[in-house]
C-alpha cells in the first residue's frame, strides 16, 4: 500500500505536464499535432510557435487563457483517437494537486489577478 | 458569454468597471465554473463538480435534463464559493423542445448546504439561500409563464409548485427562453447585499472575436433588477457567503432539452476589498504592443488557413466551434444544414460528369473524322494522326467485349427480372387467401384429411372383419382359418405316399401269379 501511494506520487510528480513552460512552448511535434488539417505547417518561427500555442489551448477563441482551459491543457493528450474521446482531458484525480498546478501558473502568469492569462501576460514572462 | 466576460475583464485591465458608481474587479474563478468545448473529462465527470440525477456532462454542454418525461437532473459544486462576499455567475443556457410550451424548468441555485435530487427543478426541497428558477411551465394557470423568478428559502417552506411559487417568490418576470436561436445568457450579480439578475433574448450571438474594450454590451442586456427586501438583507449576507452553487433541471409531462453551455463564477471586489496584485501591472505600451502582435499572428493564421482550405478542401474538417453559427444551432436547423450540404455534394458530382462529358464529346468530335462515332463511348483520345489500323481493330475488338459483357448482364437482369416477377405473381395470388404458404397448407390438408377418412374407412371394415371371425368361427371362411401351407403340403405328401404303396402293393401279388 505504501509503495503504491509512493509510485501515485511520483507518476504524478513526472506526469505533471506544466503549462506553458519553455519545453512546451517549444513542442513544434505537438503543435503541429493540433494543427493538422488546418494548416500547412512545415517549420514554425519562435513567434508561430508562441502563438500557436496559445492559441491552441485558447479553446473558446476569447483570445484569453482562464484556469479552466489550464486545467485542461494540462489533462489533454492525443492517445485517445476515437471521435467520442477526442479533446477530452483525463478525468482529475487529485483535485487539490490540480489546484496547485493551476495556481501556480495563473500565480506566475496572470499579473492582473483577474483569472485570465492574456496574450501579453502570456508573452513577458516569455 | 465569454465575450461579455471578456468585455468584462479587458475592461477591468484597464482598471474599473463602472458598476453601482462603484470601482468593481472581477475574477475567474476556476474551481466554481464550467464551460465548453470539452466540457466535460473523458470519463464524462467535470473537475470540482458533481453531477448526478438524469444529467449528463459532453464535450459541448452539460445536458441536465434531456426532452424526455419525468427526468431530473443536478449538478453542484463540490467547493464552498469563499473567494469573496460577493459574487456574479454567468450562464449560458438553451432550453429547447419540440412543442410549443415545455416544462418543467431550471434553477440556479446558492445554497449553505450541498444538494441532492428533488422536487423543485430537480433539486431538493427546504433549501437554504437562494434559487432563481427559469419556470417553463404554467401551473397556476396565470398565463405568466414562462417565467424567470427568484425566491429565498431559510430552510423551512416547501416549494408550492402548483401555484408557481407565486406567493413564496420575491418577484418575477415573464420571458420566453425557449427555443432561442443561440444560447440565453443570464447574469447574476450579488454586490452589497444588493442582487441584480440580467437576461438576454438569446437573439444575438455571442461575439467570439476580440472586442473593443466597452460596455456597450451591457445595454443590449435585457435589465431586471430585483432589490432584495430590507429584511432580507442581512440574512442574505451571511447565507451567501461560502455557499456553494448548483444548476439543476427537471421535465415533467413535457419535456425540453435543459443544456448548460457555459457557467462562470467571477468573484467580486470593491476598492478595500481589492487582493493585492501578485505582480506589477503591465505597462500600457507593452500590452499595447503585445495586442498588436496578437493580432497581426492571427490574421496570419487565418491567412493560412483560408490557403489550406482552398488547396486542400477534403482535409479540412470545419472545426466546430469557430463556425459560431454551427455550434449553436437547433435540431431543425442542422437537419437544413445537412440537405442542404448533401445537396451542394450532388450538384458537385453533377458538375463533373458534365465536364466529363464535355471532354468525351470534344474527343469524338476531333477523332469522328477518322474513326466511327461508337468509339466516342469509349472516351479514347485522338491523338496526332488520328487511328492505324490495329488500333482500330483493337478498339472494335474491345467494344465487342464490352457489348456482349452487357449482353450477358442484360440476360442475367432479365432473368431476375423473370424470377422476381414470377414470385411476385406468385405472392400476388396467394395473397388474397393469406399468404402462399396458408394457400398449400390448405390444399395439403384437405388432401390429408380425405386420406386420413379413407384410412380410417379401411382400419374399420378391418377391424369389423377381424370381430367378426372371431364371433362367427367358421362361418366364413373356416379353411384360411384352420389349415397352414405346410400342414397341406404334409397331407398331401402322406396321400402320394399311401398312393404309390397302394399302387406298388397291388402290381405285387400280380407278380407271383404269373410265376
Amino acid at each position: 500500500m505504501r509503495f503504491f501511494l509512493i509510485f501515485c506520487l511520483l507518476s504524478t510528480a513526472f506526469c505533471a505536464v506544466k503549462f506553458a513552460g519553455d519545453s512546451e512552448v517549444h513542442d513544434e511535434a505537438h503543435i503541429k499535432q493540433h494543427l493538422e488539417n488546418k494548416i500547412e505547417v512545415e517549420k514554425l518561427t519562435e513567434d508561430q510557435q508562441k502563438f500557436h500555442y496559445f492559441s491552441m489551448h485558447d479553446l473558446n477563441k476569447d483570445n484569453q487563457i482562464d484556469g479552466i482551459e489550464i486545467m485542461k491543457a494540462i489533462t489533454h493528450d492525443h492517445s485517445s483517437q476515437t471521435e467520442l474521446g477526442h479533446g477530452l482531458g483525463n478525468p482529475v484525480t487529485h483535485e487539490e494537486e490540480m489546484i496547485g498546478l493551476v495556481d501556480s501558473v495563473l500565480h506566475d502568469l496572470d499579473a492582473n489577478n483577474d483569472g485570465f492569462i492574456d496574450y501579453a501576460e502570456y508573452n513577458r514572462k516569455r | 458569454m465569454t465575450a461579455k466576460a471578456l468585455a468584462v475583464v479587458l475592461a477591468a485591465l484597464l482598471g474599473v468597471v463602472v458598476a453601482q458608481n462603484n470601482p468593481v474587479f472581477k475574477k475567474f474563478e476556476y474551481k466554481h465554473s464550467f464551460k465548453a468545448p470539452n466540457l466535460a473529462q473523458r470519463d464524462g465527470s467535470i473537475p470540482f463538480w458533481l453531477v448526478s440525477g438524469d444529467a449528463l456532462a459532453s464535450g459541448e454542454q452539460l445536458r441536465l435534463a434531456p426532452s424526455m418525461r419525468s427526468r431530473k437532473g443536478i449538478a453542484w459544486n463540490k467547493r464552498a464559493f469563499t473567494e469573496s462576499e460577493n459574487f456574479q455567475i454567468d450562464v449560458s443556457l438553451k432550453i429547447t423542445g419540440q412543442g410549443r410550451i415545455g416544462a418543467d424548468g431550471l434553477g440556479i441555485w446558492y445554497t449553505s448546504q450541498l444538494g441532492s435530487l428533488g422536487p423543485v427543478f430537480g433539486a431538493n426541497d427546504f433549501w437554504t439561500g437562494m434559487g432563481l428558477f427559469l419556470d417553463s411551465f404554467d401551473n397556476d394557470g396565470q398565463k405568466n409563464n414562462p417565467q424567470v423568478s427568484l425566491m429565498l428559502n431559510d430552510g423551512t417552506r416547501s416549494y408550492d409548485h402548483h401555484t408557481d411559487g407565486s406567493q413564496q417568490i420575491l418577484s418575477s418576470c415573464q420571458r420566453d427562453f425557449r427555443n432561442k436561436p443561440f444560447p440565453v445568457r443570464v447574469r447574476i450579480e450579488y454586490m452589497k447585499n444588493v442582487l441584480t439578475v440580467h437576461i438576454d433574448d438569446g437573439m444575438q450571438q455571442t461575439k467570439r472575436e476580440r472586442l473593443s474594450i466597452g460596455l456597450k454590451e451591457e445595454k443590449s442586456l435585457d435589465k431586471k433588477k430585483e432589490n432584495m427586501v430590507e429584511e432580507r438583507k442581512n440574512w442574505i449576507f451571511s447565507v451567501a457567503f461560502g455557499g456553494l452553487t448548483r444548476v439543476s433541471a427537471a421535465t415533467g409531462g413535457l419535456a425540453d432539452d435543459h443544456d448548460i453551455l457555459d457557467y462562470s463564477v467571477f468573484s467580486l471586489f470593491n476598492e478595500q476589498q481589492k487582493p493585492a496584485q501578485t505582480n506589477t501591472q503591465l505597462p500600457q505600451a507593452e500590452k499595447q504592443k503585445y495586442d498588436e502582435e496578437f493580432e497581426r499572428q492571427m490574421k496570419e493564421y487565418e491567412a493560412e488557413r483560408a490557403k489550406f482550405k482552398e488547396q486542400h478542401p477534403d482535409k479540412v474538417k470545419e472545426d466546430e466551434f469557430e463556425d459560431p453559427n454551427k455550434y449553436y444551432e437547433d435540431a431543425t436547423a442542422r437537419e437544413l444544414r445537412l440537405i442542404y450540404e448533401s445537396q451542394n455534394a450532388i450538384h458537385q458530382v453533377m458538375q463533373n460528369m458534365d465536364q466529363r462529358l464535355q471532354q468525351i464529346q470534344q474527343s469524338q468530335l476531333a477523332g469522328g473524322a477518322q474513326i466511327q462515332p461508337q468509339t466516342g463511348g469509349q472516351a479514347v483520345p485522338a491523338i496526332g494522326g488520328g487511328f492505324q489500323q490495329h488500333e482500330k481493330n483493337e478498339v472494335m475488338q474491345s467494344l465487342r467485349d464490352l457489348s456482349t459483357t452487357i449482353r450477358d448482364m442484360k440476360q442475367y437482369v432479365n432473368e431476375i427480372f423473370t424470377k422476381t416477377y414470377n414470385l411476385e405473381q406468385r405472392w400476388g395470388q396467394s395473397a388474397p387467401s393469406g399468404g402462399a404458404g396458408g394457400g398449400v397448407d390448405s390444399s395439403m390438408h384437405q388432401k390429408v384429411d380425405s386420406l386420413l377418412n379413407e384410412l380410417r374407412a379401411v382400419r374399420a371394415t378391418q377391424i369389423q372383419q377381424v370381430s367378426g371371425t372371431g364371433a362367427a368361427g367358421a362361418g366364413n371362411c373356416p379353411n384360411i382359418s384352420c389349415i397352414s401351407s405346410t400342414l397341406f403340403l404334409v397331407i398331401i405328401f402322406m396321400q402320394s405316399v399311401v398312393i404309390v404303396v397302394v399302387i406298388f402293393l397291388r402290381g405285387r401279388p400280380e407278380k407271383p401269379k404269373f410265376y
